[in-house]
């Protein structure tokens, strides 16, 4: 998996000051997405053990409320299957002291619990590490700026703990 | 399109830039020339084009002053020594022509609402109205009297060339101090005496609250600075208006006949109670805004909110309820003419982060989730880190002090009164001066020896300037200002005593400013504060600042204090001066300001914890006073942020605050972020980014440019530093 980067001081995706990973990678292609070159699976830098040490260090600070995962697409097969040895890294690291948020623009039920071609052998165990979903495409015409954590009024902020 | 630059005329009018005026000066001084030294029409075209290409690159309106001076080394250039020498004694012969009068254009440029600099020059003062402009008129006289008859050549001199600024020059001929730590609990309790009539001590919350702002109104006519009250003061009032209001229902149920149940009783008496708080604070809220000084300003006040401060548990509880209602009704904001909710300047807010409410768990943790939402709403309050406080403000008793910054933010020393007891409320300071470390950098020319001779010969010339300003309050006599010095904000001596005692041994303070470490260390060794060795010699200046402080006040036993100054409007003169004494020089003078105190440059990609935590080293060395502040963009759907940066602060630094955006177009009703954009002529102007209105009458716009919050639009330098500002979280 390669992932376009990592801010870490991040207000605008979830609740309090985040880590945020924007991985690479999306075969939705909403119209009118934020991030289009994300798109490309090739765009961006190789998601490391050493990417992965960073941001764990830069999860330490007690100001740091957790991670969020964003992009692209981490619901991408591929790129659940990069994520989710990562995620029990995190959880080994910090247990439930800090929170996971993953954005997806699939909806949980009927793409991620569905059979479908999003749903893989790790998908359960990737939701069971993360603390909110926020699923849903990105619909331009319900596009809305003053919306809390997200771009239009289809998606949910979904608590899965 | 090619722009229409605009010059600065010597009355402050801005007029359009006319190419022909330069090519007229220039032919005129070659037509009193030699014929074989004269100039042909093409090589005086040329000229004037080439001052013309000098003057569109600063990006900003020229004085005429400056243009002569390119017009000057452009003649040199050419060859032209003859014309230039004719044109030199040009300027000199009308320089003595306009120093005949120095006020009469000044002044009527000013009733003309034609004169720029002063329109931009305090954010907080609407120079279109006649009191204002009555203001401005005495201070016009104050700065000429004062610049012509009342300092010393040396200082006049270098406070006009920007090395150094001697703040409130347009209140100097009188007697009057900066700023203070108004008595509030003296005056409530024991009575004071407003205008000529007595005020005794009031029966309810809210006559106290109202008395309050009387007193501040009078206070502020009375000093050019801010002046700072705690609502602890006020919060025994509760405790008065509750008895009242048992009595009164205990009556009511009497001549009803009613027996009520004890815990109904309670109930409806402490909902009253709620009533009249409410009632108090709104008084506060709304007479301070609608307020008008003889300063032509809403008086400069800061409510201090400090849980720490309360003297028993009823007090604590009490207090806590009053703080509850300032947030709310903060956050309510007030209505502008439109009728709709709009974010006050006035009064600045300081909460104090403390054991009781800095975490989840603790008792008070509601009112920090209510202040955390009013910062995002309406940028204030500012915060106070109890424990980073108790740390720095030690007194000769070796124990810890929490107290607030006068206004904006003067810090006084710590210091105990002639009983041992710690004293704060009734304290002041005597006045500031500035000094422009960037100037010293530049002067030196990278020479670090020069350096740090300069540095000396300026620090005591700011000690000069500050001895004058002390001088100036010796022998002020109590009767100058009844209300401070007679009847309890400061004091209650006798009339015609002298505060003459006040001036010495720390009771009052005395500020040493400085301004721009930024460009000064970058003009130096190139680095930033933000790089180790940067961060080294900006210490090390910070430190040397202080010894100057120290050793003055040993001698003098006047408590000297280095001071991080709000360059307001003078950021822009000071980049001016820079421009016209060291031309345009890369990442020093390259912009229409200069950073203030020890401010990280608000270009700098930083992000907010490790700015906060770099410039809390610089701010324990700022013992006169300073802030810092972080950038944010609109926080309000995510409050659980701004507590991190809150939580942040209590550990890692004394005093800071959050710039957060909420402003306001009056034509269309947009309500987010107005933006700073580039006109036809070149000129910054806020626009709304929703409809392009750019009518600065119809826009709400607040933005922290000092300590307070501004709504009356600024200068081209600093509306130049609030575009460039970065995010420090986003």
């Amino acid at each position: 998996m390669n992932y376009a980067s990592v801010r870490t001081c991040d207000i605008a995706n979830g609740e309090g000051v985040r880590v945020s990973l924007f991985v690479s990678g999306c075969t939705h292609h909403c119209k009118g997405c934020f991030n289009q070159e994300a798109w490309d699976f090739a765009y961006g830098e190789p998601f490391t053990r050493k990417v992965e040490d960073e941001i764990l260090a830069a999860l330490e600070p007690d100001f740091i409320d957790g991670l969020t995962i964003l992009g692209g697409e981490p619901m991408e097969p591929e790129n659940q299957r990069a994520l989710v040895p990562f995620l029990r890294r995190v959880r080994d690291r910090f247990g439930l002291s800090k929170t996971v948020w993953i954005y997806t623009g699939c909806v949980l039920e009927t793409e991620l619990k569905a059979q479908t071609r999003w749903r893989t052998e790790v998908t359960d165990e990737m939701l069971s590490l993360a603390d909110v979903l926020v699923d849903g495409p990105f619909l331009e015409a319900k596009k809305d700026i003053s919306l809390q954590f997200r771009g239009s009024s289809n998606q949910r902020i979904i608590r899965l703990r | 399109m090619k722009k229409q630059m605009k010059i600065t005329k010597r009355s402050g009018q801005e007029v359009p830039f006319d190419i022909a005026k330069i090519e007229n000066a220039i032919r005129k001084a070659s037509q009193a020339v030699d014929y074989k030294d004269a100039l042909s029409e093409g090589r005086i075209k040329l000229i004037a084009e080439e001052v013309a290409g000098v003057c569109a690159a600063r990006d900003r309106a020229m004085h005429v002053e400056e243009i002569q001076d390119v017009v000057e080394t452009k003649l040199m250039e050419f060859g032209a020594r003859e014309i230039a020498k004719k044109y030199i004694v040009y300027r000199y012969k009308q320089q003595l022509l306009r120093q005949a009068n120095t006020t009469d254009k000044q002044i009527l440029s000013l009733i003309e609402c034609n004169n720029e600099d002063v329109k931009q020059e305090n954010s907080n003062k609407n120079p279109t109205i006649n009191s204002v402009q009555r203001d401005y008129m005495a201070g016009e006289v104050s700065k000429d009297v004062s610049a012509r008859l009342l300092l010393p050549a040396d200082v006049v001199q270098a406070h006009k060339e920007g090395v150094i600024h001697f703040h409130d020059m347009d209140y100097y001929a009188q007697h009057m101090h900066n700023c203070d730590l108004v008595n509030l609990e003296d005056m409530l309790q024991n009575g004071t005496v407003i205008s000529g009539t007595m005020i005794e001590t009031p029966k309810s919350f809210s006559t106290a609250c109202n008395i309050a702002t009387q007193i501040i109104a009078q206070v502020a006519s009375n000093q050019y600075g801010g002046q700072s009250i705690s609502l602890t003061h006020l919060a025994p009032f509760v405790e008065v208006s509750r008895k009242a209001i048992q009595n009164e229902l205990r009556e009511e149920c009497e001549s009803a006949g009613v027996k009520m149940a004890k815990k109904d009783f309670d109930r409806i008496v402490e909902k009253r109670v709620r009533k009249e708080i409410e009632k108090g604070v709104q008084t506060i809220q709304y007479q301070v805004v609608t307020l008008m000084t003889t300063n032509g300003q809403a008086p400069f006040v800061t409510v201090y909110m400090y849980l720490g401060e309360a003297r028993s548990d009823r007090e604590r509880a009490d207090l806590a309820m009053i703080i509850e209602e300032v947030l709310k009704e903060r956050i309510k904001g007030v209505k502008n003419e439109k009728g709709v909710y709009i974010t006050p300047a006035f009064p600045k807010l300081i909460y104090v982060l403390e054991k009781q409410n800095v975490t989840e768990k603790s008792k008070y943790w509601y009112l920090t989730e209510l202040a955390a939402k009013c910062t995002a709403k309406r940028m204030v309050p500012d915060y106070i880190s109890e424990k980073k406080m108790l740390e720095y403000k030690v007194d000769r008793n070796g124990n810890g002090n929490v107290y607030t910054c006068m206004g904006c933010r003067s810090f006084l020393t710590p210091y105990v009164d002639e009983n041992g007891k710690p004293k704060y409320y009734g304290r002041f300071n005597q006045g500031v001066v500035t000094l422009n470390l960037v100037d010293v950098a530049l002067s030196a020319h990278g020479d670090m020896k020069k350096f740090w001779e300069i540095f000396g010969e300026r620090c005591e010339l700011c000690h000069k300037a500050l001895q004058c300003r002390h001088e100036r309050l010796t022998g002020t006599l109590s009767d100058a200002a009844p209300i401070l010095w007679q009847y309890g904000a400061l004091t209650r001596l006798k009339k015609g005593e002298k505060i003459d005692r006040y001036l010495h041994g720390g009771y009052s303070t005395i500020s040493l400013g400085y301004a721009g470490l930024w460009e000064c260390v970058f003009a130096l060794n190139g680095k930033k504060l933000t790089e180790p060795e940067g961060e080294k010699l900006g210490l090390e200046i910070m430190k040397k600042l202080n010894e100057y402080t120290a050793k003055w006040k040993k001698a003098e036993n006047i408590d000297y204090s280095l001071y991080g100054t709000p360059l307001e409007s003078t950021t822009y003169k000071f980049a001016k001066c820079l421009q016209a004494r060291f031309g345009v020089v890369k990442g020093v003078t390259d912009r229409n300001y200069i950073t203030n105190s020890y401010h990280v440059h608000v270009t700098e990609p930083i992000d907010a914890f490790k700015k906060l935590e770099l410039e809390a080293k610089f701010q324990k060395l700022s013992p006169g006073g300073a802030i810092s502040y972080v950038e944010v963009p609109n926080m309000q759907n995510n409050i659980k942020a701004v507590l991190a940066i809150m939580k942040f602060i209590y550990d890692h630094i004394m005093y800071a605050e959050l710039n957060t955006k909420s402003d306001y177009c009056q034509v269309c009703g947009f309500d987010g972020e107005i933006e700073i954009v580039k006109d036809e002529a070149g000129k910054l102007v806020w626009k709304c980014p929703k409809c392009g209105n750019t009518d600065e009458s119809k826009l709400n716009v607040a933005r922290r440019t000092c300590g307070y919050i501004g709504s009356q639009f600024w200068n081209q330098g600093r509306t130049q530093e609030i575009k460039e500002r970065v995010l420090h979280v986003s």
